[in-house]
């Protein structure tokens, strides 16, 4: 191809992926690929959201050169956003960490991998119980799988929690209140059938543009689709919406128990679908804590539901009766299929299991269920928080496959499963995140058991709440040791104590679960950089390390190393020595090892050659009678779901109640914990944009979308900034009860405040927002509320630097 | 080489006016328009140049934002993180 060739079709490319954008506002677009002779093209899910667009990698001469949407992916049929386009581009910034590095004398130095896993041994050694790991829905799934074996199986310890616990453990509470099992019955395809996308305070055009773009692309082929978007602010997804009902803050739960209590009140809802398949739930006043609650009849439901009246949840909520009767006279209807979705914004919420089970609540009433297009779906915003987290269960309750460790039968599964001494495994709930970070960052002599974490694939030390307090205030302890694996320096390696490189997406084998039950396989394609390594190499190593020290944990119940693994001849392979990691293919050896708990909550998976020659398949995954392997759209409908008894129709089989029957709960709106007053007038919430992906560790390293995003602002409505006298690009400060910020203004820009709230995206590492939100959190799930917290805004006499 | 592909979002009012800044300039291409979210693709010599261009594009009375759908620099060019 000449020159000029050349820059034409970039400059063809540029305008196609321009006019997609412009045109469709969705962010989610095709372009033409450039090829070349010599290009390898190999699939792999996307590195960045829960998505799980399934890109095309280009590799050529060791590196990786190009990435094209996958035409043969369901999920996003040759579409990327515009971070997906980019995302080869993670590997190359110019600081990939690339050494080991141990802190010496107050300076990060260089040590080899030799001593660097010899002193995380020696750490765990100084006190197993004290030792802790954080991990990510970031993790592969064989990643997930090392370190809770590492630490459950071989430490006997629970203190294992992972950052989904601050995206989505609400969901997980809410589909277990609800159904008895964690993840959605519904899919992507209910987005190509649903007449109605309810999106509650889901900016989903922004977060998950892919996904949203199957819903805004049905209305160009001359579809109706209604969209209505509830927020407390504009977003670009309300500029897609036929209904933008802004709520204040906090006051969902007011709005959903509106809608059913219309429901009932005009005997609008699904009387059939209600008596064969729901059970009615309240907390139980007694056991307030207890997240099974106590059962309810139908008409203590309708009492408990009766001062939510149109009226009344206007003046809790802003949103004006008329259109709560709307909503539930769309949910009364049945000639129409209506999908929910959500993401942050119910979850991130002091009452986040409550707002899941009020939503679930809504369908199930109203019958709105188990039909393509009817379904109540949250979305997630990590790669893998559903495979790794959830269902391989690296939380500090869970153990594989949806089990529990303070059940001495889901024990007794998981020490044979994992061929353990009987007793291995630890009954007692290790910390989960607020509670665990709050101990590493407590002294020892005031009750801070956790000498030391280690940090996996995440970046806490930007993305927990009241940083001053979860992370800030490890500084100084020094008897706390903080251990990083990461790919660049972080917020989090700042104050590390020691660094291990690990080797990033495509530069090793890995697994992925995605938002709608997808499990998702890549090889490897291009090396690490210098002697950056496997982060599951790095479990194993330290663990091996513990075995040869005579750490007695380290050893299965055949007194074999824990992490044993054979080649196809039967001969143990040192998988340890990272001469021989890629030997065999370890995370295949994990995988199979896992599958079997995957059948003990009909979450069944199909072995990894399936997930290596397909692009992906949603669970349960059961091979039929010619041998072959049927993944399952829609769960617990007879009629595509295997485990549905034939003539049920809907079966609920996981219940709670163990008769198949899902619960409708009851749960009453509160006010907040902390909400605007004299001192702290305005609402602060947070999130993300389009172009960065959460803490921007990587997107900030891709010059295109660092410098199409460089800063983190504060959005502030136009009467506010009026009142304040600031305009956009000056500074003002934000100041909360746990700390103060200063940022730029962006006023009218894409998203638009009410007045009364500001938001703030978290994404920059020099602008931590997260030094002011709050770390109230949810009582059943603990997930923190990033969305809600009470600051003022004072105006900054500098000259500051514009957007 | 840099080039980008860009979204310009205007304000109503100011439609007119953005729109002749950008055709004055050789260096910008533009694509069909889509209500006041206007497609452009800018061509220039290098970064530098091309975050001259963002950054005047921003500064035009009327444009609302600048949208990025999609950049491309030659090899080489390396990046300082923020």
């Amino acid at each position: 191809m000449t020159t000029v060739d050349r820059r034409e079709f970039i400059k063809s490319a540029a305008m196609s992926a321009a006019v997609a954008a412009a045109a469709g506002s969705t962010r989610a677009f095709a372009l033409p690929v450039l090829t070349a002779p010599g290009v390898q093209w190999n699939k792999a899910p996307c590195r960045f959201c829960g998505t799980g667009c399934h890109v095309l990698v280009g590799v050529e001469d060791g590196r990786v050169v190009g990435i094209q949407g996958d035409l043969k992916a369901d999920v996003n049929k040759g579409l990327l956003c515009v971070k997906g386009y980019h995302v080869g581009q993670i590997l190359y910034g110019k600081d990939r960490l690339t050494t080991p590095l141990l802190r010496k004398d107050g300076r990060l130095v260089p040590i080899s991998w030799e001593e660097a896993i010899d002193t995380v041994a020696r750490r765990v050694l100084k006190d197993p119980k004290g030792f802790a790991m954080y991990g990510s829905g970031q993790w592969t799934i064989p990643e997930g799988c090392a370190g809770n074996k590492f630490m459950k199986g071989g430490l006997s310890s629970n203190h294992l929690d992972g950052n989904p616990r601050l995206c989505m453990s609400s969901a997980v509470t809410g589909f277990l209140s609800t159904y008895g099992v964690d993840e959605p019955a519904g899919v992507y395809d209910d987005l190509d059938q649903c007449d109605v996308a309810i999106m509650w305070g889901n900016n989903m055009a922004e977060m998950h543009p892919v996904v949203f773009s199957r819903i805004v692309d049905r209305r160009s082929r001359g579809e109706k689709v209604t969209i209505i978007d509830f927020g407390t602010r504009r977003t670009r997804t309300t500029d897609h919406a036929d209904e933008f009902l802004l709520f204040k803050p906090n006051s969902d739960l007011a709005i959903a128990n509106g809608i059913a209590h219309l429901l009932v009140q005009n005997n609008a809802y699904d009387k059939d679908f209600v008596a064969r398949h729901c059970n009615f739930r309240q907390l139980d006043p007694e056991k307030p804590d207890a997240m099974q609650g106590k059962p309810m009849t139908f008409d203590e439901y309708a009492a408990a539901l009766a001062e939510y009246t149109p009226e009344r949840v206007e003046q809790i909520s802003g949103v004006p009766a008329d259109k709560i009767r709307l909503l539930a006279a769309l949910f009364a209807r049945r000639d129409i299929r209506i999908t929910s979705l959500w993401c942050m914004g119910m979850n991130q919420h002091t009452r986040g299991t409550a707002i899941n089970c009020l939503v679930h609540g809504i369908h199930l009433l109203s019958g709105h269920f188990g039909k393509p297009g009817d379904a109540p779906t949250s979305l997630t915003g990590q790669p893998s928080a559903c495979g790794t987290v959830r269902e391989v269960g690296t939380l500090c309750h869970l153990l594989p496959g949806g089990r529990l460790v303070a059940n001495e039968d889901h024990r007794k599964h998981a020490e044979g499963f994992w061929n353990l001494p009987e007793g291995r495994i630890n009954p007692k709930p290790g910390y989960h995140t607020v509670l665990l970070f709050e101990k590493f960052c407590t002294p020892t002599d005031k009750g801070g058991d956790i000498h030391t974490l280690w940090v996996q694939v995440t970046n806490p030390g930007q993305s927990l709440p009241n940083l001053h307090k979860l992370f800030k205030a490890k500084k100084g302890l020094e008897d706390k040791f903080l251990i990083v694996s990461d790919v660049y320096p972080t917020a989090t390696t700042e104050l590390a104590d020691l660094v291990l490189p690990s080797a990033l997406w495509v530069e090793k084998n890995g697994m992925y679960g995605n938002s709608e039950r997808r499990t998702q396989q890549w090889f490897k394609m291009v090396d690490p950089p210098g002697q950056a390594r496997d982060d599951c190499w790095q479990t194993i190593a330290v663990a091996r390390r513990l075995f040869d020290l005579g750490f007695e944990g380290m050893k299965n119940k055949d007194a074999e190393f824990l992490f044993t693994f054979k080649d196809k001849g039967g001969k143990p392979v040192p998988v340890w020595d990272w001469n021989h990691y890629y030997d065999i293919n370890v995370d295949e050896a994990f995988f199979e090892e896992y599958r079997p708990f995957s059948k003990l909550k009909q979450k069944d998976l199909a072995p990894y050659a399936e997930y290596a020659r397909t692009r992906g398949l949603r669970w349960p995954v059961v091979q039929q009678p010619d041998g072959s392997w049927r993944e399952t759209r829609w769960r617990f409908s007879e009629f595509d779901d295997p485990y549905v008894k034939k003539g049920a129709g809907t079966q609920f089989y996981n219940s709670v109640t163990k008769d198949d029957k899902a619960l409708v709960w009851f749960r009453p709106w509160e006010p907040p914990p902390e909400g605007p007053d004299a001192d702290y007038p305005y609402w602060l919430c947070t999130g993300r944009v389009l172009e960065h992906w959460h803490t921007g560790s990587m997107t900030r390293r891709v010059p295109q979308l660092h410098r199409a995003m460089p800063a983190a602002y504060v959005e502030i409505s136009s009467t506010d900034a009026a009142r304040l006298g600031v305009r956009s690009g000056e500074r003002v400060a934000l100041v909360s009860r746990r700390g103060r910020l200063e940022l730029p203004c962006w006023i009218g820009g894409r998203g638009d405040c009410p007045e009364g709230t500001v938001f703030v995206p978290f994404f920059d590492e020099s602008l931590l927002i997260n030094e002011l939100t709050l770390d109230a959190h949810d009582p059943f799930s603990k997930q923190p509320d990033y969305k809600k917290c009470a600051v003022r805004v004072e105006r900054v006499v500098t000259t500051g630097a514009a957007r | 080489m840099a080039i980008s592909g860009l979204v310009v979002t205007m304000d109503d009012a100011g439609v007119a006016s953005v729109l002749a800044a950008l055709r004055a300039d050789p260096r910008i291409t533009l694509g069909p328009p889509a209500g006041v979210r206007q497609p452009v693709v800018i061509e220039t010599a290098g970064p530098a140049e091309d975050d001259a261009v963002w950054a005047w594009l921003r500064s035009i009375p009327g444009v609302r934002f600048v949208d990025v759908a999609y950049v491309h620099f030659d090899q080489g060019e390396e990046h300082d993180h923020g």
